[in-house]
This record gives C-alpha cells, structure tokens and sequence, in this order.
C-alpha cells in the first residue's frame, strides 16, 4: 500500500504522474503545493493519510530562468529553497515519529540540455537540490527514509513542432536520431523509480538521456 | 602576469580568501577585498606585507549579501578603477546542525548569504567587465560538501550546489562578453573552518584521499590564478577540483 504525494503538480510532467498514480491499485495518489506546509492542521492531515510506503515527489516549480541581471533573482530562488526545506523538515519529522518508510524523490531540469530547447531552467534551484539530495541521503543513512532526483529532459508534449525539429538537429552532437521522449515514457520512469526499492543507492540522481555527463565537470 | 589588472576577492582576509589575495599582489595586481567583520584580521594582513604591495591592497568593510552594500562598492569601484578583470567569490558562511534540528532561521541565513553573494556580486562586476575589451574571470570558490553533499550541513551543501549552478548559468550568459566563469571546489584545506572538526573525521578524509594529507590554502589559490592567468583561454563553465583526489 502506497501513499504518494504528488508536490507542485501544475505542469504537464506533474499532472502525468498523478495520473499514472492514480491508476495504480491500492495505492492514493494526491496533490500537494509547497503552500500545503504551511497550513496549521498540515500534519493532522497527512497523518490521518499515512501508509506503510511513502512516496513525495517535488515535481520542479522552479522555472523562473534569469534572464537579464536581475539582482532580485537570488531572493527567489532561496525563497523558494526555504520552503523546500520547510516542506521536507515536516514531512521528515513525521514519518520519523510514526515509523513509516518515505522515499522522497526530487525532479529537476538538466542543464546540459538548455541550449537545445526553451524549456526554461534554473541550474542554481537544481544545482542546489542535488546536492540537497546527496546531504540527505547521507544524514538519514540509518532510517527509513531516503532520497533520489531525477534530473529530466524537456518532453515532446512541452515543446512545439519547430522546436521539435530544432532539437533533434541540436541534439544531433549527443545522440543519434536524438528524440525528445514521451511523456508517458518519463512518468513511467519515474514511476519505477517511485516504486521499486533502491534504498541502496539513496542519495543517486537519475538523468533521463543516452549519454548525457551525468555530472558535466 | 596580473599587473594592471584589477582584481575584487570577497571574503579575502583569512583562509583561501587571503591566499589568493596574497598570490595576486606578489603578481603586481591591484586587490579590492571585501570583508563583513573582522578588522583586525584586515590590518595585520595590511601590515604584514611589503610597502608596494600595501598600497595597491584596498580593503571594503560590509556584507556582500546585503544588495545596497554591494551596489555602492560597484560604484565606489567604477568611479576610483573604472575597470574590473577579475572576481573570485570567495565569501561564505556555514552553520552545521543536523537537517532534523535545524532552525528556518540557519537555514535560511546560510544559504541566502552564500547564494545571493555569489549571483549579486557577479551580476554587478559583469557590468563593469563589459565595459572593457579584455577578456575578465569570475571564479566561484565551491566546495566538495556541494559536489558530494554532507550530512549534518545541508544547508552548506545545498548553497555550494547552487553556486555551481551559478557558474554554469552565468559562463552561458556571459561568454559573448568575454567572460569566462569557472569554478574551485577546495576539498579539506587547512584553514579556521577545520579547526572545530574532530580530530577523527580530519584523519578520515585524509585517509580517503589519493594525496594523504589535508591541502593548504596557497595550493587552492594558485590553481584560481592559473585560471584567471589567461593561459586556459579554452576553459569555462567548469569546476575544478583541488581535493587532493577526495573519494577517487
């Protein structure tokens, strides 16, 4: 039995995986903000929903791409940090106090990509979630609680028909024949990583992609 | 090598801050360093130098988190240089705890401080950088807790992350204006941070290390000099480690 909190699932990658969720027997699927946290009867809640596994998914609201300088863009990328970490603090906690498993997988954008579409990313929000994700991993070695990001390309159902063209010919110096996948291909990845059991590697980012440097020092 | 150029490292009066400060002068370089509190430290690194090396060393006293500070140094820069080759943002906090026990408030102070020092201070020198022909450097000093991440400093890591981040965002911003941007992940270096680390924990990162041994700070500051030196004129949007082989 599953419970799985779907977090910022207002985009196309988020309203997939509720819906793949959804469909999934025995498990409840449901949608989450980070705003949720801060309701007072927050914890009442979610504890009256608790099952044996526990999955939270942060699906990437974070594509405010800085464009220009703009000194402001800082103040809200560590807003936006500050309320993860609250989210995953209380969601922490009470899976610790009730003894149950929690997988928290994070979903970000990955960089190496950004000049081969206009997906808008933020390689500061996801520089600072992997290694959030890596942090977390480590400090709750002992628990039942662990940690992965997927780090995702854009999918073809986010881009249009001549960015469609333009990114496979792009993507050409990575890939042969490269295509932007599906959609329903992404979310079942993510939805396999969400369900199987890969506590031993807690703390590994999963990049979609065929040979992407995965950390591109 | 660096005379004539001018040169802002924030956090530049103790640890790798310094070191670098230290190397550039000997190269001829006139340094801004930007420091938040301690004005002893300032002056004994003043006084410890020789006299044509004190006068081309400026010293600013102030926050480079906090935007006003910053935009009124960039002022005070532009009008007395006019000019900027080269910043390294060095500056940073840190203030472990376990995640479970960590107040919003370490949290926050944490990852604001070194995220918001690093983009600001960058954005603002990149305006005075465009104004010359040259090309101009900006090194962001990162760590190997933001590369591997580490228990009981998440909030640490998390904004050393995000400083990577920061360099990969701004070399794609930048390279038409000729600048490049790369960054330094000191891996354990001899410096005030290490002091308060059990003597256990220092032995078993050097044990987990190719080198054997902790790094110096002058090690971390020649590998920045070299980078900005104009030699590696085909390197940006990287990091480079200075660990010693951590973890290999």
């Amino acid at each position: 039995m599953n419970l799985i909190g779907v977090v910022n699932p207002k985009n196309v990658v988020g309203e997939a995986l509720l819906k793949s969720f959804s469909d999934l027997p025995g498990a409840e699927a449901f949608a989450m903000t980070v705003n949720s946290f801060d309701i007072e009867d927050f914890e009442d809640l979610i504890r009256t929903k608790l099952k044996e596994d526990n999955i939270f998914i942060f699906n990437s609201k974070f594509t405010d791409e800085l464009k220009e300088v703009d000194i402001n863009y800082a103040d809200r990328v560590c807003a936006e940090l500050g309320d993860l970490f609250r989210a995953i603090k209380k969601l922490t906690n009470l899976l610790l106090r009730e003894g149950k498993k929690g997988k928290f997988i994070f979903i970000t954008t990955n960089p190496s990509i950004s000049h081969s579409s206009s997906f808008p990313i933020s390689p500061i929000y996801d520089g600072a979630v992997h290694s959030l994700v890596r942090s977390l991993a480590k400090e709750f070695k002992s628990t039942q609680l662990i940690f992965h990001g997927v780090c995702i390309e854009p999918v073809c159902e986010m881009i249009n028909e001549s960015e469609l063209r333009d990114y496979q010919r792009r993507m050409k110096v990575y890939a042969m024949r490269k295509r932007p996948i599906r959609l329903e291909a992404l979310a079942d990845f993510i939805k396999n990583v969400a369900l199987t059991n890969l506590g031993l590697s807690s703390g590994s980012i999963f990049y979609i992609g065929e040979g992407l440097d995965q950390l591109n020092f | 090598m660096f005379s004539n150029k001018v040169i802002i490292v924030t956090g530049g009066t103790k640890g790798i801050g310094k070191s670098i400060v230290l190397e550039f002068l000997k190269r001829g370089a006139e340094v801004i360093t930007v420091y938040s509190r301690d004005d002893s430290a300032a002056e004994m690194m003043k006084k410890g130098l020789p006299a044509d090396q004190q006068d081309k060393l400026f010293f600013h006293k102030g926050s480079v988190n906090v935007t006003n500070f910053l935009r009124k140094f960039f002022y005070e820069i532009e009008s007395k240089f006019d000019k900027l080759n080269i910043l390294i943002n060095n500056a940073g906090i840190n203030r472990d705890d376990l995640f479970l026990n960590m107040e919003d408030s370490v949290w926050d102070k944490v990852v604001t401080t070194n995220i918001k020092s690093a983009l600001n201070t960058s954005l603002l020198a990149s305006n005075l950088m465009k104004k010359s022909m040259e090309p101009a450097y900006i090194i962001n000093v990162s760590s190997i807790s933001g590369v591997f991440g580490r228990a009981g400093q998440a909030n640490y890591a998390c904004s050393k992350g995000a400083i990577i981040g920061v360099m990969r965002l701004l070399a794609k911003k930048f390279t038409q204006d000729r600048i490049f941007v790369n960054t330094v992940v000191p891996g354990l270096v001899n410096t005030e941070m290490i002091m308060d680390m059990p003597r256990e924990k220092i032995e078993e990162i050097i044990r987990a290390t190719i080198l054997n041994r902790i790094g110096e700070t002058e090690e971390v500051a020649k590998v920045v000099l070299s980078l900005t030196s104009g030699d590696f004129s085909y390197v940006s949007g990287t990091c480079i480690k200075v660990d010693g082989g951590y973890l290999k």
